[in-house]
């Protein structure tokens, strides 16, 4: 049977709904049911779909926004496809897959690493724990020059609650250093 | 190398009971999950990089303070009831009972503490204990992650700890807490749980099923978000929900109590026959019989039952642990309901 939305894909969902006490039917393929019920035009309906599916949701979308890659002509451009230099993993990969492939990809992709933590934490600076002084020799770590400009950045957009964590982390790194 | 029979015969900590809200909370986790700088991430890595990884870190368990009395197996050399074990007892993830190249479970002795090496990240501590306790919990992942920390982890003073999936990142931690509360679900609170757990950034789900219902009316509260909070924060947060539900479960059993006193009664009593006369249990049976055993022995329907007891039945009731302990004996080849129901008897005996 083919999707009667579309009418080019096998229907591989149906649906039987009440509604004011009669009976509708729909048959549709995997797309449009998905189309529809987002769209409000089906009740909920819960697709089975690995959770970094879910994730590559929430990833910055095109075009050519944060540098993600929404066609395959923009893929193929090293400009807008950004490739980790440690594991080789692109950001189409890192969209697709909803992972991160090592450390230095967090530094690679940073474009588009701080608004993902920021919609999926709600935040983008760690203050838990952290490793001994003498375990950490990360040289992904920004440098106090680099957190000063951040704190400046931060100032001006008066997040200040971000800017107090990066003086805190400055003052920490210079009694280290000093 | 270990059997299922072997594995099952391991110590695990929070059977035995302990921390507060015993009537209610069964046991409280804390996993830290942590990436080593010098590989990739597991899933990008090659097998030779993944074995060098699993060394590595063998090296340190082998020679840290903290994790002397330990064994390391390879899940790979581990039989399929053997693994199946492990996935029972939470210690491995379902994932993992796949195998793979440099896949290994470290236990220690007291069965506090395992982690898994090569699951979705490099390490994945795990601490698991009875009750209510996940500053405790918390403190032991801490000391396991302190001691393997000469490995030189996977950290950005920005992001903190960088894992896989960044779902992850930040403390790389989730705290989590089993609970209890059959009378909640019978006066239809569990979709408003849901939602206010949500609201404050917490997890609230179904042990054994999906939504709002779960059999056996066993329950789970964890954090949503790593990153942002502290741990302590975030451990706070999850034990400050677990012990209102808590005192919640406690008020409303009473509420039941009062207005059904004797179909509760009456129920609780068939569920103390059943369980200790049944020759044929299905898994999700015995779990609707233990709920209706932990609230008629809390509210003192019935005689004590003994939160150890409790869990020993909920754990031995699983298939690889029921196949494991029946064949020991008799190699009965009958049903698995039938031998669990067997299982379970014995347990009541030697209680």
């Amino acid at each position: 049977m083919l999707c009667e939305r579309c009418r080019e894909r096998q229907a591989e969902i149906h649906i039987r709904h009440l509604k004011n006490g009669k009976t509708v039917e729909f048959h549709l393929c995997h797309k449009c049911a998905e189309d529809m019920s987002r769209k409000g035009l089906l009740p909920d309906l819960s697709f089975d779909m690995p959770a970094e599916n879910l994730i590559a949701g929430l990833f910055p979308q095109g075009p050519h926004g944060n540098g993600a890659p929404d066609t395959i002509e923009e893929a193929a451009d090293p400009a807008v496809n950004v490739t980790c230099p440690s594991c080789g993993l692109d950001y189409a990969g890192f969209r697709k897959s909803g992972k991160f492939g090592c450390a230095d990809c967090y530094v690679a992709f940073s474009e588009q690493v701080r608004p993902l933590l920021r919609k999926i934490h709600g935040s983008e600076s760690h203050r838990g724990a952290r490793p001994a002084v003498s375990a950490v020799q990360d040289a992904s770590d920004p440098d106090v020059k680099t957190l000063k400009a951040r704190l400046r950045e931060a100032v001006d957009r008066e997040e200040y609650e971000r800017a107090a964590d990066l003086r805190d982390r400055i003052r920490m790194l210079e009694g280290i250093s000093g | 190398m270990m059997s299922a029979g072997d594995i099952i015969d391991t110590p695990l900590d929070w059977v035995t009971a302990g921390g507060d809200y015993p009537d209610t909370i069964l046991s409280s986790r804390v996993r830290l999950a942590r990436n080593l700088r010098k590989w990739p991430f597991p899933w990008r890595s090659g097998e030779e990089e993944l074995r060098s990884a699993a060394e590595s870190i063998r090296g340190l368990v082998g020679t840290a303070p903290g994790f002397s009395e330990t064994r390391t197996l390879d899940v790979n050399e581990l039989d399929a009831s053997a693994r199946q074990a492990l996935l029972e007892r939470r210690i491995i993830s379902p994932e993992f009972t796949r195998g793979g190249p440099g896949r290994e479970v470290v236990l220690d002795d007291r069965g506090v503490v395992s982690m898994l090496v090569n699951e979705e990240d490099h390490i994945r501590i795990q601490v698991i204990l009875g009750g209510l306790q996940l500053q405790e919990a918390l403190a032991g992942a801490r000391d396991a992650d302190r001691a393997l920390e000469p490995l030189g982890y996977a950290f950005n003073s920005e992001y903190g700890y960088l894992t896989a999936c960044p779902t992850n990142t930040g403390t790389g931690m989730r705290a989590s807490v089993m609970i209890h509360i059959p009378a909640l679900e019978v006066l239809r609170q569990t979709g408003r749980i849901i939602r206010e757990c949500n609201r404050v950034g917490l997890t609230f789900r179904g042990m054994y099923g999906e939504g709002s219902e779960s059999a056996g009316s066993l329950f789970q509260v964890s954090n949503q978000v790593s990153l942002g909070p502290t741990e302590d924060e975030l451990v706070e947060k999850v034990s400050g929900v677990a012990s209102r539900l808590a005192e919640q479960e406690k008020k409303a059993r009473d509420t039941l109590l009062e207005k059904k006193g004797i179909e509760l009664e009456d129920r609780a009593w068939r569920a103390w026959g059943l369980i200790h006369n049944a020759r044929s249990v299905s898994s999700r049976e015995l779990l609707e019989l233990l709920s209706m055993i932990r609230v008629g022995s809390a509210l003192e329907i019935l005689p004590p039952f003994s939160p150890e007891t409790w869990n020993r039945l909920l754990l031995f009731s699983q298939p690889a642990h029921v196949r494991v302990t029946a064949e020991e004996d008799n190699g009965d080849e009958r049903g698995i309901d039938v031998l669990r129901a067997q299982v379970i008897r014995r347990l009541l005996e030697n209680n």
